[in-house]
């Protein structure tokens, strides 16, 4: 047994570093300090950059781009990415629709999607969710009807996250409504202007607009854009979650929160000194740290031996939504009475107001919020725990 | 014993619910002609009177009426700035004020005229009421007074401000320096930044640059500020955490509804049983703390100081601890819908969060609730600093 990082770890941790001192763009690290949101084009331009080097897919097979990297070095790099507050590589292309298309797709679609992917050239963006199908996602019932060499897609999707900048959406669509749920659904590629498909915004309670509902009315959609086999859609939905929920711990994340956390825990004061140095504050601050290096330790030893129980992911994911959440909770508690005060619109770039209280005060009350998502999306907690008991139980 | 509401608070209650129902105040802040409206029909109701004495024009409610009526504000996510005006204003000039300033101020308060905010909190001193780095220095026969305040509550568009500041010859801690001043909002020197607070009350951090004060301005006694000052903390804290019990039954109830409406996998939420428990979890917290919550608003204008502090730390607590984790459950169990801007749980959600660090956060109760316990057992066992063996 030997719980240390390797010496070829070690240099690989600092290779990721000495392209990040010299790469990561000034504009974005001052957003990222000044807690500021990032926008499309700024998510484009760390994608490109990261593509230039050959890491923007490192997890892919090499033929395809891929970097042939081991799982503890793919957990390095993101954690040193995290750790300047790079903006995070969108999930939607790189991670999610990529992969399913370079095992599913024809030749003609990896031709024609798969590079723009690389390059950042092509948004994505993911229509699985609807307003009847969150949990129960095999419920979907946006229909998609063959005609000629088109399918006629009606229908509505929720949640979709970035629709508003994306270019195209992947879809679950039913194409036999007689079948068994998940045995009647295909998978969908769809451009966004397309005639019928209309996005509206959802604003959340953290003040920001990520999410949207899509509306698809009569869109036409050629039937190359097909991914595999008709209705077998959820086969490539299930190897889609699957890769959804690697990385979802959110190790690098909460790393950088606690790292965030600590500077705050220094400088607020109680009682004359230090918030960190108070005793009920160091005692809930020790606790979470004490979670978060059982989580990294346990994600480590899931990379390094397999992991192969179907439980891990779950288990994982489960531990790192809430940590996630626990220590946004703790930096909130951290500023005290600064937590009133509503500042989410001093988040915004174009923002140019007074701000309330020091810097670091004006993202903890949204932030709070917005971390309630975690313990929801990529599959619920209490779903998790289905999953983690069905295992264990065999029911 | 008896905790039920007696029939003048059920009236209470049963009129501000078809008031707030009649304003949609669920509906959020409205416009300023709608809250104006809304302010003077709170006025007439009483309501900004409640604890104004009877021939200053008010209805002399006590500190259990008050608790009443912030059930029904919490229920109704009412953003009109009763906290600040009709407790803690009307409060510290009950408490501290002479005669001659009730008079003047407390008639007008109670007819929705003047809108009052206590500007207790500083900068730097998160929730010690005794770190106090305004100062007030006796100039000709009146003060003049330089510091900042922040996060007051109803600091936004309050006419008065009552001003804590010690004497210059002081030190930052010490609570015997410490004065109340009552301060014309409009004066010169007096500057505020005004903001919204998370569930969308207006607050301001304010600066006093060589604001000039007549002697008339004292309120209460040279010095005797900081038990007034913790009074009116109490009174205020007390209240918002009936406001938030008043909130955390809607988010039970909402969250009630929706186990009962939403469907996946062809059945109902609710037929999961480890929903119900979950709701079963928030119910039976919010049970016990509504008891907590009674006890705060029976003893919050207690004279013994110490039962007061006890049960508005306690009811505190968990109000903050609990009514944060009952909030959490409910958005988690609406899913995506629990978390978005459109749908009325988060307005709720967001009502108990400012609650959360209001007056005080958890571990300002804890320490203030563990000194007095370890104060009472000191007194029941003998000397704290026995050591044995
Ligand atoms: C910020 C955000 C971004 C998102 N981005 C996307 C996106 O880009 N694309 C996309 O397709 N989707 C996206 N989603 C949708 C997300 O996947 C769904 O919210 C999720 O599947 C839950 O569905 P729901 O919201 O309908 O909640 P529901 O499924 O209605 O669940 C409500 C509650 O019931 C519980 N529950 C449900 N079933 C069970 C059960 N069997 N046993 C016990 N408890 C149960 C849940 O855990 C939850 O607490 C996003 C969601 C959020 C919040």
């Amino acid at each position: 047994m030997d719980l240390t990082h390797s010496s070829e770890d070690i240099d690989f941790r600092n290779e990721v570093r000495a392209f990040l001192d010299a790469e990561f763009p000034q504009e974005l690290a001052e957003k990222a300090r000044t807690e500021t949101r990032f926008k499309r084009d700024d998510y484009i331009l760390w994608q490109k950059i990261l593509a230039k080097k050959g890491w923007i897919a490192p997890h892919w097979p090499k033929e395809y781009g891929g970097c042939g990297w081991t799982p503890v070095q793919l957990n390095i790099f993101d954690e040193e990415l995290t750790g300047v507050g790079a903006p995070r590589v969108m999930p939607f292309g790189i991670r999610l629709v990529g992969p399913v298309i370079y095992t599913y797709g024809t030749d003609a679609q990896k031709a024609k999607y798969l590079p723009r992917i690389l390059s950042s050239d092509d948004f994505w963006c993911q229509g699985f969710s609807e307003p009847g199908a969150g949990s129960d996602l095999a419920s979907l019932r946006t229909s998609a009807v063959r005609e000629g060499d088109e399918y006629v897609v009606n229908g509505q999707k929720i949640w979709t996250s970035y629709a508003q900048y994306a270019d195209l959406i992947f879809c679950l669509v039913r194409t036999d409504p007689d079948a068994k749920k998940q045995l009647g659904i295909s998978f969908l590629l769809i451009d966004m202007k397309s005639p019928g498909v209309s996005v509206r915004p959802i604003h959340t309670l953290d003040g920001s607009h990520i999410v949207n509902e899509v509306f698809l009315e009569n869109v036409r959609v050629p039937v190359e854009n097909l991914v595999g086999e008709e209705n077998k859609g959820w086969d490539y939905a299930k190897f889609l979650l699957s890769n959804e929920r690697t990385g979802i711990a959110g190790i690098g994340m909460i790393k950088a929160d606690l790292a965030l956390l600590h500077k705050i825990a220094l400088t607020e004061r109680r009682n004359g000194k230090p918030l960190i140095e108070d005793p009920l504050f160091q005692a809930r601050l020790a606790r979470l740290e004490i979670n978060r290096r059982a989580l990294e330790l346990t994600n480590l030893r899931m990379l390094t031996t397999g992991g192969d129980s179907g439980m891990f992911p779950s288990i994982l994911k489960i531990k790192g939504s809430q940590l996630q959440q626990r220590s946004v909770e703790l930096q909130m508690e951290a500023v005290g009475p600064y937590a009133l005060p509503w500042q989410s619109d001093a988040m915004e770039p174009s923002w140019n107001g007074t701000p309330v209280g020091p810097q670091h005060v004006r993202a903890r009350a949204p932030t709070y919020f917005d971390r309630r998502k975690t313990t929801v999306y990529g599959g619920s907690t209490e779903v998790q725990k289905n999953i983690i008991s069905k295992t264990l139980l065999g029911s | 014993m008896d905790f039920s509401y007696s029939d003048e608070q059920r009236m209470l209650s049963d009129s501000l619910e078809k008031l707030f129902t009649a304003h949609n105040t669920a509906a959020g802040g409205g416009t300023a002609a709608q809250a104006d409206k809304l302010w003077q029909a709170c006025a007439e109701t009483g309501l900004i009177g409640l604890t104004v004495p009877e021939d200053h024009g008010g209805l002399a409610g006590s500190s259990a009426d008050v608790m009443v009526a912030a059930i029904q504000i919490g229920r109704h996510a009412v953003q009109a700035p009763f906290l600040s005006t009709a407790v803690a204003g009307a409060g510290a000039l009950r408490l501290a004020g002479s005669d001659a300033q009730q008079a003047q101020y407390l008639p007008a308060l109670a007819e929705g005229a003047l809108k009052v905010a206590c500007a207790f909190g500083e900068p730097d001193a998160r929730y010690d009421l005794a770190d106090v780095d305004t100062r007030a220095a006796a100039q000709g026969d009146g003060y003049v007074l330089n510091g900042a305040k922040s996060v007051v509550f109803g600091g936004d568009d309050a006419g008065l401000l009552i001003v804590s500041a010690r004497a210059p010859d002081t030190e930052r801690h010490d609570q015997s320096g410490l004065s109340l001043y009552l301060v014309d909002a409009d004066a010169d020197g007096v500057e505020r930044t005004a903001y919204a607070l998370t569930d969308g009350r207006g607050a301001a951090d304010i600066t006093f640059n060589d604001v000039k004060l007549p002697a008339t301005a004292l309120l209460g006694a040279q010095g005797g500020g900081y038990d007034i000052i913790e009074a009116v903390s109490d009174l205020a804290a007390a209240a918002i955490c009936a406001e938030a019990l008043g909130a955390l039954e809607k988010v039970i109830g909402l969250t009630k509804e929706y186990l009962g409406t939403r469907r996946q996998f062809g059945k109902t939420l609710g037929e999961f049983q480890v929903l119900q428990h979950h709701l079963a979890d928030m119910v039976l917290e919010y049970e016990h703390m509504k008891s907590l919550v009674y006890e705060a608003g029976a003893l919050a204008g207690s004279d013994d100081t110490v039962a007061r502090q006890q049960a508005v730390s306690a009811a505190k607590v968990v109000v903050a601890e609990e009514g944060r984790r009952i909030c959490q459950q409910g958005m988690q169990m609406h899913g995506g819908i629990g978390l978005t801007e459109e749908f009325q749980l988060g307005q709720f959600v967001k009502r108990v969060a400012v609650a959360d660090f209001a007056f005080g956060d958890a571990d300002h109760h804890i320490a203030r609730y563990g000194g007095h316990m370890a104060r009472a057992a000191a007194a029941a066992f003998g000397e704290t600093e026995g050591h044995h063996g």
